[in-house]
């Protein structure tokens, strides 16, 4: 029986975990570099272990000092929060092997899902939706490969298997730039990825990115809580998130979450999961699975009413998911606002000391942060330094709602992006809701000119 | 007192508000006093400085160049590249002399002008306070 949950993150994450384990009477286990020493959610943990200096690669990629960390302490589990070792198949299956429990689905489900070509083709299996172009290795005579492009349709994109998140990524309009541009993207594939392999896909021109998350048991049992928009993103970095999914038919979404539960319980998928998806002309088209928990999921607690970090939690700790489809509901409408430490109008990142710190409060409002008062942003880390998400009846109630916490909001001493979340909550098209993945950047190029 | 002694003091003041420094060991002492107009043609000598009466020419051939930003200093490309520039080294206006990470963001720093690199006040991998001095730079005339 797990009693003691080491959590392998820092930052809000790292709280928001404490803060379920606490709620199931788990004991927790901060690990922390140097530069977290003060952080005061490390102080409020049962045990804290410094593992490090403040460089990720020297603290919280380190595997071996998290492992020892886990074994001195005596934790049962180990929760890797999002980034860092989260999607990191050796280090699951190391945990694994140490005889602890990784709160996540399997080494092999993580390793699956991420080779994007090997995900695609699991996918399609189960009846998902892809994006069109072979879920096959490329063929290596130019023929070849010039008639999978011409039978795709151009414009097509070339992406790194071993990539994600919008990286390692090509889009090809001439078809006289195919090979050129493949063997651009293989070349840099190898590099950053330790792997040449690319695939070829159909390139959307003005697609939404709309996920499903889902959660399984390891019983055989997965549910699909509900669709999420992030198309508010600038450079692949997602600023605005919302559940659910604005102005898609409830039939599309509910076939499509079925269509991921169901993907779940074919690959033997355990713990939370999010499919992401391009949405375009009324249609879903796959592109990755992330196997944690995202940065985003607060939106889906608050529209389903469910703790997604405490059922990761329960179905690590091997119990069956306490509650059916039929019991999963979404209700009103919720937004997220990442609160970065950056210039608002350069994006210049602004970590140092926070001197000035009001967070807004009241009915449907929620602030995860680790930050407060003194606390001084590490400049060696992500800049998100606080998530703002509230909820309203409708989608239009909780723009307002949004509008006022923005507005209550301050903080001092370090720059932040507040004032840019403050102009797109009064931007038209994105109080209408449904803009596409490009719609901030071209917004932003605007205000630039 | 050996010469990094002396530089380090030199340094010291150089970033203090403080006009003068003295400083006693071993029965030999060592007076610098901080040049608030123009400063003399060869200030490198360790020799303590020595106030004069300078034309008004507003020359001041030492300037700083500070961490625009809170992050840490990376005085090479990567580790186990030579570093972008060292003690002595001749620099045009435009050349990267350091980079400063934050958040996973490196900003080149560049030297304003033409001219030599006077001292390193940092190490690699050292967190900086923004405005902090990394660099003491003597200016080409």
């Amino acid at each position: 029986m797990i009693d003691t949950v080491l959590i392998a993150n820092r930052g809000e994450i790292a709280l928001r975990i404490q803060r379920a384990c606490r709620g199931l009477g788990l004991r927790t286990v901060a690990v922390y570099s140097e530069a977290d020493a003060d952080a005061a959610y490390v102080r409020q943990a049962d045990t804290a272990l410094c593992i490090g200096p403040a460089p990720a690669a020297r603290s919280y990629l380190d595997q071996a000092a998290i492992l020892f960390a886990a074994q001195t302490s005596g934790a049962g589990a180990i929760h890797p929060g999002y980034g860092f070792l989260a999607e990191n198949a050796a280090f699951a299956e190391r945990v694994e092997r140490a005889g602890l429990v990784f709160v996540g689905p399997s080494a092999a489900c993580i390793r699956a899902m991420g080779d994007k070509v090997a995900a695609k083709r699991a996918m399609r299996r189960a009846g998902v939706p892809c994006v069109p172009g072979p879920d096959e290795p490329l063929p290596a005579d130019p023929a070849a490969l010039r008639a999978v492009a011409d039978g795709i349709g151009y414009p097509v994109i070339v992406k790194a298997a071993g990539g994600g998140g919008g990286r390692g990524m090509r889009v090809v309009e001439d078809p006289a730039r195919l090979l050129d541009t493949l063997a651009l993207t293989q070349e840099e594939a190898r590099g950053a990825f330790g792997s040449a392999a690319v695939y070829i896909e159909k390139f959307l021109a003005h697609p939404r990115h709309v996920e499903i998350q889902v959660i399984a048991d390891r019983h055989g049992h997965a549910l699909w809580l509900g669709s999420r928009d992030c198309s508010l993103q600038r450079r692949n970095q997602k600023v605005i998130e919302e559940a659910p999914a604005h102005g898609i038919p409830d039939a599309d979404v509910a076939a499509l979450g079925e269509r991921c539960a169901e993907a779940c319980r074919q690959i033997g998928y355990s713990g939370a999961g999010t499919f992401e998806f391009l949405y375009d002309a009324g249609a879903f088209h796959f592109i990755e699975m992330n196997t944690r928990i995202q940065v985003e999921h607060p939106v889906t607690e608050e529209t389903t009413g469910i703790d997604i970090v405490q059922l990761q939690l329960r179905v690590a700790r091997g119990e069956a998911l306490p509650l059916t489809q039929d019991q999963v509901a979404c209700r009103g409408h919720a937004l997220e606002c990442r609160i970065n430490a950056e210039d608002p109008d350069s994006f210049a990142p602004s970590p140092g000391r926070i001197d000035d710190w009001a967070v807004p409060g009241g009915f449907g409002v929620r602030v995860d942060t680790h930050a407060g008062p003194g606390y001084r942003v590490p400049p060696y880390y992500d800049s998100m330094v606080a998530k703002l998400i509230v909820r309203g009846s409708d989608r239009a109630d909780a723009v307002e709602r949004m509008r006022l916490a923005l507005s209550e909001m301050r903080v001092g001493g370090i720059r932040t992006n507040l004032p840019l979340h403050r102009a797109l909550l009064d931007d038209p098209g994105v109080r209408k809701g449904g803009v596409d993945i490009h719609y901030l950047q071209r917004w932003l190029a605007r205000r630039a000119a | 007192m050996d010469n990094d002694l002396i530089k380090t003091l030199i340094d010291a003041l150089e970033a203090s508000s403080l006009t003068e420094l003295e400083y006693s060991k071993g029965g030999a002492t060592l007076r610098l006093v901080k040049w608030t107009g123009a400063l003399p043609t060869h200030p490198a000598a360790a020799a303590p400085a020595v106030k004069r009466t300078e034309p008004a020419a507003p020359w001041r051939p030492f300037s700083t160049v500070n961490a625009p930003v809170f992050g840490v200093v990376h005085l090479q490309r990567s580790p186990g590249a030579p570093p972008l520039v060292t003690t002595g080294e001749a620099v045009s206006a435009g050349q990267v002399l350091c980079m400063i990470e934050a958040m996973k963001i490196f900003t080149e720093l560049r030297a304003e002008g033409d001219g030599t690199v006077a001292a390193v006040l940092v190490q690699s991998g050292q967190e900086v306070e923004a405005g902090q001095a990394l660099f003491r730079m003597e200016r080409s005339r």
